[in-house]
């Protein structure tokens, strides 16, 4: 699974157009979205990563851990727009390019980074909190993305019932 | 340390402290290994410094090359102790450390961020709703915005904690005292019967009155039995978010000054607020549009 997870970052780091977006928060969102868009489609995430909400919205902790102990990812302390610091990530220059994902997770890869790569970092968080599971989650709780997946399905068909 | 040893079990606890205390051990060692790595002479010179009559009692208890054995054991002891100690404490303040710069990560980024806790917003307006009418632990008051044909809370407070959280469900647009005020405007009912003394009468009344199923009622934490809720227009005149107030009494809502409280200048206060704020509130309905 960590190597999914690491083939998952090094693909969005080659495929997210604004490198000097990529920081630790953003990613994990993606990764996220990511996870509960296949839950959506597929009835399974993408990771077995084990979600939980914590004060600043879906996290798990190993995947930046995961990225720094990865030799092709490198971090990167950088500044952002207001000047303060913020940890970026990127692919190291002696990176071989070879990136090794199923064509279904490429696909949702791409769904998320073209769903995304237009929105400022406030657009960005306003969509991972307008997510099923954020909105019907409480903070600090784990979020089961397989079962609230077929939840939302259910409000879904209901609503396109009424 | 002691703030943040205040969470770990009394024996963790404990043995920190101890190791954390490694300084004095230190340099009892150093001076231990000291006297014993120097030559005899100076020894005889060194022991000559204690008082007569504490050399005599203690030559009296052992001999110099036994005290001599006791000194480099107890050396030992604090050479270890002091060595471990310093490692633990090491260890426990990089990972307090790690915990606070993590901590600390998280707060800059929320206070670099322009983006706006919306639910944390409104629930300190019905705060304010909720002390100015002198609600009690039976009240609350919530703030209900239409979302695909689902109401969603975006704000809610009640003294009570137990009523005080965050629904983690969507509501019917057709169902409960939310969808009477959404239809009618202004709608109040302190009718329900007493869950208490007669729990199938409350739930026959909700099931005929407010369309809801029996299993529905009985996942439903505050068991009501007044309402008042007011429906919210917004500029083009369109109903935007409809307020709650509910008590477990049905004399616990102060119907007169809730009505002078909610006027149309209050109304159209949060009303505009709810628009001004539209586009940072969170909608299951914008994340489906992006296909999540």
């Amino acid at each position: 699974m960590k190597s999914i997870i690491s083939s998952i970052i090094k693909y969005l780091l080659i495929k997210y157009p604004h490198k000097d977006e990529l920081s630790a928060s953003r990613l994990t969102k993606m990764i996220y979205l990511m996870d509960w868009k296949s839950a959506i489609d597929n009835g399974t995430q993408i990771t077995n990563a084990q979600w939980h909400f914590n004060h600043y919205g879906p996290y798990v902790d190993d995947f930046v851990k995961i990225a720094k102990e990865d030799k092709d990812i490198s971090v990167e302390n950088t500044s952002n727009f207001y000047g303060g610091k913020k940890q970026l990530f990127k692919l190291s220059s002696d990176f071989s390019g070879e990136v090794k994902i199923t064509p279904e997770q490429k696909e949702i890869a791409n769904f998320v980074i073209d769903a995304t790569k237009q929105k400022t970092y406030e657009d960005f968080i306003k969509l991972v909190y307008s997510t099923y599971p954020v909105l019907s989650s409480n903070k600090y709780s784990d979020l089961d993305l397989v079962n609230m997946a077929s939840q939302y399905k259910e409000v879904l068909e209901k609503n396109s019932n009424r | 340390m002691e703030i943040s040893l205040e969470d770990l079990p009394w024996y963790k606890r404990l043995g920190y402290q101890i190791a954390s205390a490694s300084l004095l051990p230190t340099i009892i060692s150093a001076i231990g290994f000291s006297y014993i790595g120097v030559p005899e002479s100076l020894q005889i010179t060194i022991r000559r410094w204690i008082p007569e009559i504490i050399r005599e009692h203690m030559l009296w208890v052992c001999s110099t090359s036994s005290w001599l054995i006791i000194l480099l054991a107890i050396s030992v002891i604090c050479l270890i102790w002091g060595g471990v100690g310093s490692h633990v404490s090491m260890a426990l303040i990089k990972k307090k450390f790690k915990e606070l710069f993590a901590s600390h990560e998280s707060l800059r980024q929320e206070s670099e961020s322009k983006s706006i806790n919306c639910y944390s917003l409104f629930s300190n307006w019905l705060y304010s709703y909720s002390k100015h009418l002198g609600l009690t632990t039976d009240e609350r008051v919530s703030l209900y915005k239409l979302d695909m044909n689902l109401f969603s809370c975006i704000g809610r407070y009640s003294e009570n904690e137990l009523f005080n959280s965050k629904p983690t469900r969507f509501y019917p647009r057709g169902q409960g005292g939310i969808s009477k005020a959404w239809e009618v405007g202004i709608f109040e009912d302190t009718s329900a019967p007493d869950p208490v003394d007669n729990m199938q009468a409350w739930t026959t009344y909700n099931i005929e009155n407010y369309n809801f199923t029996e299993k529905e009622l009985s996942n439903i934490r505050m068991k009501s039995r007044a309402f008042y809720g007011v429906r919210l227009k917004g500029f083009s005149n369109g109903t935007i978010a409809v307020v709650l107030f509910e008590s477990l009494n049905p004399n616990g809502l102060p119907l007169g000054k809730l009505k002078r409280l909610l006027n149309d200048q209050e109304k159209m206060n949060l009303s505009a607020l709810i628009e001004s704020l539209d586009k940072h509130i969170p909608t299951l309905e914008s994340a489906r549009e992006e296909g999540f």
